[in-house]
């Protein structure tokens, strides 16, 4: 100041940012020291609670975990709002307080020692938690809710007595039911994501996020079905697997007629993977069929994660890009080995193989890094 | 009303919801007349509920009832009249249907077809009574002799009151 170089206001000014930068960094100290410290007070509680479990009376461990539920209820939805301005923290103790319903079903039934059927138990529980994501607005609770969803579809559809089984009732049978009912669950989600309402975009687009990554890791995972000792020669019962598709090919149809430019983008695509993915799982071709459509997901699931880059790239979503690539490095060095593995010595087999894979990687994530700059900066493909 | 107010009512609930059913299972413990049922364990475990043994009765194994031929779906409802012969319970008959009356010394108990689809002259039925929790990592404790002493509510459904070995109560 005294040399001219900056005025008198100007100095004030960097002098507030710089304490202002200084009270931010101590700040965040004393945050990180609070967690620590709450880290630590809650491992220890944990650790006094389980060493003298059983010497706790069944009523105490309920109302305790019936008072953690509600407190992380209370101090979540708190955190968030009302100025204390910890979105993060108060998401986590929301999820915790979602949880700890399900934890108490547990607790309830391990203390009374009940053995119901678990899919009862997981309906229950997304029963309990299904307000809480839109009274909260908290991505976290959402997150949790698409957990407890697929986690009933999968239960239900292994279970002996599971509603969702399709199957003859054997091994066999269950294990092709489950990402046939996956697939047909996940487009229907990932379709049903259009129909919200705008105020939840947030939950829309998560919803539409794991549908499709559940999508192509069942559609990768149809690519394997032609291995015998996995299905035998299981076929699916018409009549629940036709119910399903056809539920399904009804969210296909009111989500084109919600919103149809958004619609042809990515679902002709989705339509493709998923058709030989579900004829290869059902088994409604016979053993032969399965085979040729085993293989059809291997090309289809390619096809669809380079339109789910294309859709990234043109919706500006980083994440649509990421998870094509992913799948499609996931996919080509899948079927390297499934394919050449058998073919060449160990030696060579090895050597070859490390090749493909700078190769190919360094490839697809040049590819990536191009994709993200171009979105960037704004470009199409 | 607020979000708040909303979310405490859902908290409520939730909360309402886990009373309830423990506190009906506390009242059925306490005042529901209670059988012996002869058992024998098996030993698995549990990730959410810890460790557990899958208990195995010998009302387990029921003659079909009359009435439906062919296969049962695994999950369908199934009655079971039992009748005391000793000190324990024991099949006396079943039915697809609640019975009228389980007569004097009977109860009559509601369970479901386990498994695979069944097609014999004998069902395996599950009773909701397979699992007793167990303190973790302690293993399976020696005995001779296993006993199950079960409530049974007004509905007909069986609950664990207490697990007897060698006539003492576990853990």
């Amino acid at each position: 100041m005294s040399a001219g170089v900056v005025t008198a206001e100007q100095a004030a000014a960097i002098e507030a940012m710089h304490l202002e930068q200084e009270g931010a960094a101590g700040r965040r100290f004393l945050t990180i020291l609070t967690m620590l410290g709450g880290a630590l007070c809650v491992i220890g509680i944990a650790l006094i609670i389980s060493a003298n479990w059983q010497e706790i009376h069944r009523w105490v461990k309920i109302i305790g975990l019936l008072l953690l539920m509600a407190a992380a209820y209370g101090g979540g939805f708190r955190l968030q709002r009302d100025g204390w301005n910890f979105p993060r923290l108060g998401g986590a103790l929301l999820v915790a307080g979602c949880v700890m319903l399900l934890l108490g079903i547990a607790l309830v039934s391990q203390i009374f020692h009940l053995d119901g059927r678990p899919g009862d138990a997981v309906l229950i529980w997304i029963a309990g938690i299904l307000p809480v994501p839109f009274l909260t607005r908290a991505r976290g609770a959402f997150f949790v809710l698409l957990l407890a969803v697929y986690s009933w579809l999968c239960i239900e559809t292994t279970a002996h007595d599971g509603w969702l089984g399709m199957g003859t009732g054997s091994h066999s049978s269950r294990s092709l039911s489950l990402p046939f009912v996956l697939l047909c669950g996940s487009l229907m989600l990932h379709w049903m994501a259009s129909l919200w309402r705008t105020t939840w975009r947030d939950f829309a687009e998560m919803q539409r996020a794991w549908a499709l990554v559940v999508i192509c890791a069942t559609v990768y995972a149809a690519g394997f079905v032609h291995k015998g000792s996995w299905v035998g020669h299981e076929s699916l019962l018409a009549e629940p697997a036709g119910t399903v598709i056809g539920v399904t090919v009804l969210a296909a149809g009111l989500a084109a007629r919600q919103n149809w430019n958004a619609w042809r983008m990515l679902s002709p695509w989705l339509i493709l993977a998923a058709a030989p993915a579900l004829i290869a799982f059902g088994g409604f071709l016979g053993a032969d069929g399965r085979m040729a459509c085993a293989v059809a997901s291997w090309v289809t699931l390619v096809v669809l994660n380079v339109f789910m880059a294309r859709a990234g790239l043109a919706e500006g979503k980083p994440w649509l890009v990421n998870t094509a690539i992913a799948f499609i490095a996931l996919n080509l060095f899948t079927r390297y080995f499934d394919i050449f593995s058998s073919m060449l010595d160990q030696g060579v087999m090895f050597l070859v193989s490390g090749a493909v894979v700078l190769g190919v990687g360094w490839y697809l994530e040049r590819k990536r890094r191009a994709l993200l700059g171009m979105m960037k900066r704004g470009g199409a493909l | 009303m607020n979000r708040a107010s909303w979310l405490a009512i859902v908290v409520g609930a939730q909360a309402a919801l886990l009373l309830a059913w423990a506190g009906y299972h506390e009242w059925n413990r306490g005042t529901a007349p209670t059988i012996l049922l002869e058992t024998v364990p098996v030993d698995p475990r549990d990730l959410l509920r810890g460790d557990y043994m899958i208990l195995s009765y010998k009302i387990s194994q029921v003659p079909r009832p009359p009435g439906v031929a062919g296969e049962t779906d695994p999950g369908t409802a199934i009655w079971v009249s039992l009748r005391h012969n000793g000190r324990f319970h024991e099949v006396a008959s079943t039915a697809w249907a609640a019975p009228e009356g389980s007569g004097a010394a009977g109860v009559a108990v509601r369970g479901r077809v386990h498994g695979e689809r069944a097609t014999g002259d004998m069902l395996r039925v599950d009773y909701g009574i397979e699992k007793y929790f167990v303190p973790e990592g302690k293993g399976q404790p020696r005995f001779d002799e296993m006993i199950v002493e079960a409530t049974v509510s007004r509905s007909g459904r069986l609950g664990i009151k207490r697990l007897l070995l060698d006539g003492r109560s576990y853990p």
